[in-house]
């Protein structure tokens, strides 16, 4: 098993009336979320252990009916020890 | 409390949020407040198709550790496509090449041998040692060099330099040859002068957008998500998209039109003759703005001359002919044109037809024409072209916002070095023509070499350098940044016989052992994308610069520095007449490198001008900034002459910048008073490429293909690519997410067609022409949908070579290949 978390975001364009289907295809996929969406468009949010995963995710919605367009946006990949880190906001105050 | 996961899950919808323009989730925005990760990032443009969208490239150490689309760069607000993404990876093969490699037997140089590492004096001895024994033998006329339209702005001027003033040959043409040769004859046919009037910002004031043989959603695809964008937002907008088969973008087509391959000829002056008699010709613009032309019909394939069907035709040898007519001709001309004769030949429903012509009729209607090999790969290609631009003449939807015939491109840098630095074996900078002895001289004096070094004859083309070293015309062939064995139609008879011929000694440099390479007599490792200093130029004009992040692994070197320090080991005496230099002392003895390169002007600026943080490998090898000294002296030749470029270090600072930038500003739509500074005030438009000003409306037929389906070759093949592979593969096959996604070519086929012929879904079958075959599989179902009696076959797998099956039929006047038709039959394996 892979120690490695990938985490991305996908900016999807479908026709409006395909929204109810990717809903339904992200709510159906591990590690998928919808994190926000306007009529026309949307933004899923993706975390798995590779890009196998990722991969098939964009496929998936890609395929479905009345998408126009998946297209990855971020991507960061990193140990899972790593990503439970707690950020000290205040010690890096210089970087903002 | 925040997490690391939090700030990057965070992180990932702002970006996206940005990307997209929507508002960032509450839920997230607490998390954005934490830190950023600690990571070094720098700009620059992909290294893959003509977009030429920002990413900004993380630098770990010597490794480049992630990319992602840029938010600040114009063309694709931080989105990326799927092969932009996994960008950085391309660089990380296993198989990397990383020394020069030379084909050795009993430890000499042999044309039978194997390949063996070899250093970088070595390996240049014996090049030269070869180029010096044609030189002795043919002069320049025995050297040539295929570019491309993936090397960097400098990399392609330097090597034009080589070529056309070096070796005196000009015998040097680019792959974009296979790309948008015919948009470029198109231009110049029209316009008179090369490259769109519009941008990429007509995306968003169109109306209508019309794809004319390009599949966007799989190979613009952040242009497409423009597209998307504008069409999902505004009930208003239409789009059309016609192939001849049924691919991703039709997902969003209004008008879907499938038509048969060729009949786009006939759709075209259709349209024009539906502008005509339904009176919307804007009468105005047509008598101000253009004027009109026959050009000859009957001009050939473009095959070797002594071909059939060269014979045949009655034009073959004057392509380019025209004779000069009026409105009425041409009228007269499109007038058997109409919608039953256009419906009948295209195989397409006549309501189809209708809507698609409104869009070009209706005054109301702002449209944007948008084409890529569909259109350029055509043995009318340079026809199709011009014709497209009839429409927008005819009706004035040219050169404002949203009213725009927009020639996509599939290169980085197919505009900005092939075109624009003028690597074509008929051309130099900024559109001038070794044919023109005032242009020649032009270029002699910026280039400080004599009156007479460029030889006045056009160069073989790319498809013609195959040929010619086939017949032992050429025979000394330096082949860079290009997989041109992958790449050419009918590589079996006309590609590997000219390399492998005893008389011939190729090099081919290249960061990979491609095809091409393995086809070679030596193989040199070569650096890429940011391990090296850039520049490419993009679709709209767009100049773009990047600085080198990496360093190249092991010997690898650029194709710049190679050019360079390859051009040392020759001096004038070796390469010029004797004549020449009686008449010029004073460049008697020197070397090529010292002519062409420490000249006073390519080498007047410093290593310490680098910019400080980044490295400059061949500044510090050469002890000046040939990067900057050579694009100040290339921007020379467009200065003033209406392809202004910007000074070198604004490039730096910017996301890019359109030419002509005039006094600082860069020019969105040309020859259209008010936004273009050359055209003069109260003229309205201005088409200034061409003397009178005008632009050409062309009366060309349709005429049918090459080859065509028949009794026993009973299909059409069309070839083209797909959405993970960019091209032939050589990178995006290294890139292992890329390569699972789609790992082997298949044959696109109908499942009637597949069941008449006794086959299903993932059976190995042969793919037949009268040139050569492949082995394949195939495929009913996925993302393209083909008619009856025709495939369609990713050309990207080196393991499926489906160019020994296509056919070296080209357009006549661009010399392009239409990879898009041939005949073949698909039998069971």
């Amino acid at each position: 098993m892979s120690d490695e978390i990938h985490i991305a975001s996908i900016v999807v364009r479908h026709r409006p009336d395909a929204f109810a289907s990717i809903e339904r295809l992200v709510g159906a996929m591990p590690g998928a979320e919808l994190a926000t969406r306007e009529t026309g468009r949307c933004i899923v949010l993706h975390e798995g252990e590779g890009t196998r995963d990722l991969l098939a995710c964009i496929e998936a919605i890609q395929a479905t009916r009345g998408v126009i367009s998946a297209s990855l946006v971020y991507h960061h990949a990193e140990s899972r020890r790593a990503l439970d880190d707690v950020l000290q906001p205040a010690a890096h105050e210089d970087h903002r | 409390m925040t997490t690391r996961r939090d700030f990057i899950r965070a992180s990932a919808v702002g970006a996206a949020a940005s990307a997209a323009s929507m508002a960032v989730p509450a839920r997230f925005v607490e998390a954005l407040a934490a830190p950023p990760p600690e990571v070094k990032w720098s700009k620059a443009p992909c290294r893959f198709c003509g977009t030429g969208c920002g990413v900004q490239v993380a630098v770990q150490g010597n490794r480049v550790v992630a990319t992602h689309g840029d938010a600040e760069a114009e063309v694709n607000r931080g989105l990326n496509c799927v092969k932009g993404y996994f960008l950085s990876k391309i660089m990380y093969g296993a198989d990397r090449l990383t020394t020069p490699l030379l084909r050795k037997k009993d430890g000499r140089y042999a044309k039978d041998g194997q390949f063996e590492p070899v250093s970088w004096d070595e390996a240049f001895d014996v090049m030269a040692a070869q180029f010096k024994r044609v030189l002795r033998a043919k002069g320049g006329a025995g050297i040539g060099m295929a570019g491309s339209g993936q090397w960097t702005v400098w990399e392609g001027y330097a090597a034009n330099k080589l070529m056309k003033a070096g070796f005196r040959s000009n015998h040097i043409d680019p792959n974009a040859r296979h790309c948008m040769a015919s948009a470029v004859t198109g231009f110049m046919r029209t316009f008179g002068m090369d490259e769109p009037m519009g941008c990429y910002d007509d995306f968003e004031a169109a109306d209508a957008f019309v794809l004319w043989g390009s599949n966007m959603a799989e190979m613009h695809p952040i242009l497409w998500t423009r597209v998307t964008d504008r069409r999902l937002s505004h009930d208003h907008v239409k789009v059309a998209v016609l192939s001849t088969f049924e691919h991703r973008s039709f997902e969003l087509a209004d008008i879907p039109i499938i038509f048969k391959p060729q009949t786009d000829l006939a759709i075209l002056n259709y349209i024009a003759n539906h502008i005509i008699r339904s009176g919307r010709v804007n009468e105005d613009f047509v008598r101000e703005h253009v004027r009109f032309k026959r050009g000859n019909d009957d001009i050939g394939y473009g095959l070797r001359p002594d071909h059939p069907l060269e014979l045949a035709a009655a034009h073959a040898k004057d392509p380019t002919g025209s004779t000069d007519v009026d409105f009425e001709a041409f009228k007269a001309f499109v007038e058997p044109y109409t919608l039953e004769y256009a419906a009948e030949l295209s195989g397409v429903e006549q309501g189809w037809l209708e809507h698609l012509a409104e869009l070009y009729a209706d005054p109301a209607i702002k449209v944007m024409s948008l084409w890529t090999m569909g259109f350029n790969q055509h043995t009318r290609g340079t026809w199709a072209n011009n014709m497209v631009y009839n429409l927008h003449l005819l009706t004035g939807k040219i050169a404002t916002p949203g009213n725009s015939p927009f020639s996509l491109t599939g290169q980085p840098s197919a505009c900005g070095t092939a075109r624009e630095v003028g690597t074509f074996s008929h051309r130099l900078p900024a559109d001038l023509v070794v044919t023109d002895p005032a242009h020649r001289k032009h270029a002699e004096e910026i280039w400080r070499v004599p009156h007479g070094v460029i030889v006045d004859k056009v160069g073989y083309h790319i498809v013609e350098q195959n040929r010619m070293l086939k017949d032992g015309q050429l025979n000394a062939y330096w082949v860079m940044a290009n997989n041109n064995m992958q790449a050419a139609a009918n590589l079996g008879n006309e590609g590997y016989p000219g390399y492998r011929n005893p008389e011939n000694f190729i090099v081919v440099s290249d960061p990979y052992p491609t095809v091409t390479a393995q086809a070679a007599d030596l193989i040199l490792p070569t650096a890429m994308w940011v391990e090296k200093e850039g520049a490419y130029g993009n679709a709209e004009r767009r100049t773009q610069f990047w600085h080198q992040l990496v360093k190249a692994p092991g010997e690898a070197r650029s194709d710049l520095w190679q050019l360079m320090e390859f051009s040392k080991r020759f001096t004038t005496d070796e390469c010029w007449p004797a004549e020449l230099l009686d008449a010029h002392p004073e460049y008697r003895g020197k070397t090529l490198f010292d002519v062409l390169y420490r000249n006073g002007k390519v080498d007047r600026f410093g290593p310490g001008e680098v910019e400080a943080g980044y490295a400059n490998d061949e500044a510090a090898a050469f002890g000046f900034y040939p990067q900057k000294g050579l694009f100040e002296e290339y921007a020379e030749f467009g200065r003033g002459h209406g392809h202004d470029l910007a000074p070198f270090d604004a490039y730096h600072a910017a996301r890019g910048i359109r030419w002509p930038v005039v006094d600082g500003k860069e020019t969105l739509w040309r020859y259209r008073e008010g936004t273009d500074p050359y055209v003069k005030k109260g003229t309205g438009w201005q088409f200034y490429g061409n003397q009178d000003g005008r632009a050409v409306i062309w009366a060309l037929p349709y005429e049918p293909p090459a080859e065509s389906p028949d009794a026993e070759f009973d299909m059409w093949l069309s070839t083209g690519r797909v959405l993970e592979h960019w091209h032939s593969g050589s990178m995006t096959m290294r890139v292992p997410e890329l390569y699972k996604a789609f790992p082997s070519a298949v044959v696109f086929m109908n499942p009637d067609d597949a069941k008449a012929r006794g086959l299903k879904r993932g059976d190995e079958v042969r793919v037949i022409s009268r040139r050569g075959e492949i082995r394949s599989r195939v495929e009913t179902r996925g993302r393209n949908r083909m008619p009856a009696g025709l495939v369609f076959v990713p050309w990207f797998d080196a393991a499926q070579l489906i160019n020994k099956a296509t056919l070296d039929a080209t357009c006549p006047i661009s010399k392009q290949t239409d990879f898009k038709k041939c005949a073949v039959k698909v039998v069971m394996a």
